[in-house]
């Protein structure tokens, strides 16, 4: 099982790589949306973690643009907030085909469980 | 009828003596007083059938005594002679004041003519002969009498009109002069005030204080002034009094002149003046608080995960228990840190409430028992209508009760009763009912009581600041912000909230919402600028049409969406005819599958000129957005914008 960890936050994707690599999940980063659509052209994973707030492309846009390519890919959304807060942008994630949203701060054990559900329920 | 009791008042020996020789003679039983103030307790001693008075004394004088005597229910049958010493100078105040008999003072052969004459009308019951003043022949006018009468008149004007209230005190603290505003504040009938003691109609303590007061003018070296200032005024009734005693030496003894002031009025303006600027000190720091909160959640947040999600990572690896038991206590801390910057960000004015109906019964009841499963105290919870149910914030007023639950725990410790009452009610009855500024309309009440110690008065207004706390300070006891996040949540919310404390203990929180979602929310707490405002937003970009409609709804912005620009003109046409015309339209230039912005904007302003239009596109270095204003456009907004792009529109537009 792979997957694609999209954060432009370096610290963060080596949080994530970490935690899914122990989780036994093979990981791959990418620090934008844009970059994340292209490694996942490649190499395609089962399950996305993205953030919704970068610089090049949005979260939301990477959702949306997720959902056309690959319709079965499991996505999980996790925001910081930003100036209208988090719970501004996850209704919305969750609207566009987010299977889960996550709010900065989070429990990384909750976070391995919700991969773990969502990936044996594909 | 040998035993008529007799009653003389004059300030003269000379008079007193010479009635005496005749009354007695004429077989009366006679008793004498120097003044109306020994009158008056000769009087309440031994009723008098015959009260023969001068009318100039010292104290209280002939017409007050007379005035009494007419308005107090035991005394007002007495048969009254005045003994007029200035009939010819003023024979009006002779006259006024409902003699019986008024004999002008003259020669004593004719006085005492006329003093029988007095005792004959008594005997024969001739009542109300006062309107003719007896022994006038044989007197001529004084001129010194005149200039003193004029200047006791003039005297009686300024005082009755003064707004401060005028007393005279005996050497024993009875009052024997009182003037209309003292009357008045002292509220009671002017013939009770009048030789009563000043300090029993004051409250206890003032009572003391002037009864040691009294005790050391006994000795000249005591001879101070008793003053209640403005910081001690004296309740009176309802009103708040200064009093400013002066002691007057006077021959052999001395008198006490008192000056009152009602200083209510200006006490409560003061008061309303310092919860004003208590009320504009809290919103200050709470807008510090909440410019700080937007500032560092986002980024503290991101740290936050990393932190944490690093320590579970480590005690995931680490196979050595004291490292894990290490790792855990750091948890411990970061998660109390968390919770309190999640808190924190309740402050944010850009902290977004997600509003549904809320069923409070169930949500207040779910607090309780989970807030006191572990502790020994009881709840009870009384709603008028079970189904009441209020558009809020879910998880904000949670907070609400989970704080308010927490602080009665904290303040009752192991054993007692928290009661909860919810009511449906009108806020103006409320608002006059309670005199708070309690919003109009239709309003939940909540009323949330516990049964611990109450708050000490002289903090009740600090509780609300941010890091006031009565518990010992420290991330694990509390940070001093849970009433202040009560402050807040119910103010995003458009209430009100207070706590009341009553003396035999417990408070009570009182809490109003408004049952409709608030329209107008409280600005100072609110980025609300363009509350009501409707927005139109064209894009077919289902997510940015998302994204726009959250923007400008955080700005309290009405947002109606399209997805191509005939839809776009539709809705304007629409809106326009129903006279909600748009205040702002957003319309997306390039459009995949329909109409796009420029050809919908041509449509727009022919349809309606004054339509404000914005252009909106990804391509910023398009020929439209660069001369926008070429193109019926009043400003052009270059995808992906930031919220801070849609609060300048508002500002610059709505």
């Amino acid at each position: 099982m792979r997957i694609l960890v999209i954060d432009d936050d370096e610290q963060m994707r080596t949080l994530l790589r970490q935690v899914m690599e122990w989780a036994g999940y093979e990981v791959v980063e990418a620090g934008d949306g844009r970059e994340g659509m292209q490694k996942q052209r490649k190499q395609p994973a089962d399950l996305v973690i993205t953030d919704l707030i970068m610089p090049e492309q949005e979260g939301l846009e990477t959702i949306t643009s997720l959902k056309k390519e690959y319709p079965d890919i499991k996505i999980i959304a996790i925001s910081g907030g930003g100036r209208i807060g988090p719970e501004a942008y996850l209704p919305a994630a969750q609207e566009l085909g987010a299977d889960k949203v996550f709010s900065k701060p989070f429990d990384v054990r909750e976070l391995a469980e919700a991969v773990k559900e969502l990936l044996s329920h594909g | 009828m040998d035993d008529i009791q007799v009653l003389v008042v004059d300030n003269s020996p000379v008079i007193r003596r010479i009635l005496g020789y005749v009354l007695e003679a004429e077989g009366c039983c006679v008793q004498m007083a120097e003044d109306g103030l020994e009158a008056l307790d000769c009087m309440a001693k031994q009723r008098p059938d015959i009260l023969f008075t001068d009318l100039i004394m010292p104290k209280i004088d002939g017409e007050k005594l007379s005035y009494i005597v007419r308005n107090t229910p035991e005394l007002k049958d007495i048969f009254l002679v005045v003994l007029s010493g200035v009939a010819l100078e003023d024979n009006e105040i002779t006259l006024r004041i409902g003699a019986d008999v008024c004999i002008a003072k003259g020669p004593a052969g004719t006085m005492k003519e006329h003093v029988k004459a007095a005792l004959e009308r008594f005997r024969a019951n001739q009542r109300g002969g006062g309107g003719a003043i007896q022994g006038m022949e044989g007197l001529y006018p004084r001129e010194v009498t005149s200039e003193l009468l004029i200047s006791k008149k003039h005297r009686e004007v300024i005082l009755g009109r003064m707004a401060e209230g005028v007393v005279e005190l005996n050497h024993a603290g009875r009052i024997v002069m009182a003037n209309a505003a003292a009357i008045a504040l002292i509220a009671q009938p002017e013939a009770q005030v009048l030789g009563s003691s000043l300090g029993q109609l004051l409250p206890p303590p003032a009572c003391d204080r002037m009864t040691t007061w009294m005790a050391q003018l006994d000795d000249p070296a005591g001879f101070v002034p008793l003053v209640f200032s403005y910081d001690e005024p004296v309740p009176m009734g309802e009103r708040l009094v200064t009093f400013n005693l002066v002691p007057v030496i006077e021959e052999a003894t001395f008198f006490i002149i008192g000056i009152l002031q009602d200083v209510s009025r200006r006490k409560m303006l003061e008061q309303r003046q310092r919860q004003l600027e208590k009320e504009l000190q809290r919103v200050r720091k709470l807008e510090a608080m909440s410019l700080m909160a937007s500032g560092i959640s986002h980024d503290f947040n991101n740290l936050m995960t990393i932190i944490s999600g690093n320590i579970e990572m480590a005690r995931y690896v680490s196979r050595d228990e004291n490292i894990n038991q290490m790792l855990g206590e750091a948890a411990k801390a970061l998660n109390l840190t968390m919770e309190l910057i999640r808190q924190f960000t309740t402050f944010s004015d850009n902290y977004l409430p997600q509003k549904s109906q809320v069923r409070l019964r169930s949500l207040i009841d779910e607090v309780l028992s989970q807030g006191l499963s572990a502790t020994g105290i009881d709840y009870r919870l009384q709603c008028s209508d079970d189904d009441l149910a209020m558009t809020v914030d879910p998880y904000l007023i949670r907070q609400v009760f989970v704080n308010l639950t927490k602080n009665a725990v904290d303040a009752m410790g192991k054993t007692g009763r928290i009661e909860v009452s919810i009511d449906r009610v009108d806020g103006d009855q409320e608002a006059a009912r309670t005199g708070q500024s309690v919003p109009g309309g239709e309003l939940v009440r909540i009323a949330f009581s516990d049964s611990g110690p109450g708050i000490a008065p002289t903090i009740l207004d600090q509780v609300f600041d941010p890091y006031f706390s009565t518990k010992q300070k420290g991330a694990q006891k509390g940070m001093g912000l849970g009433l202040t996040i009560v402050h807040a949540i119910v103010k995003k919310h458009g209430g009100t909230v207070w706590i009341e404390t009553s003396p035999a203990g417990g408070c009570t929180v009182r809490l109003y919402f408004p049952l409709q979602p608030a329209v107008v929310v409280d600005p100072r707490f609110f980025a609300r600028k363009a509350m009501g405002r409707r927005i139109l937003v064209m894009d077919d970009e289902e997510m940015m049409r998302l994204i726009n409609k959250k923007m400008f709804e955080h700005f309290g912005c009405a947002v109606t969406l399209a997805v191509t620009g005939e839809e776009a003109i539709d809705l304007y046409r629409q809106h326009l005819a129903d006279g909600k015309r748009f205040d702002l339209s957003l319309l997306d230039l390039r459009v995949i599958r329909g109409m796009g912005g420029l050809e919908a904007a041509r449509a727009i302003v022919a349809l309606d000129p004054e339509a404000a239009l914005v252009a909106v596109s990804g391509d910023s270095g398009n020929e439209v957005m660069l001369q926008y204003g070429d193109h019926h456009f009043v400003a052009a907004l270059a995808k992906p914008f930031s919220i801070d792009a849609v609060e300048e529109m508002v500002d610059r537009f709505l």
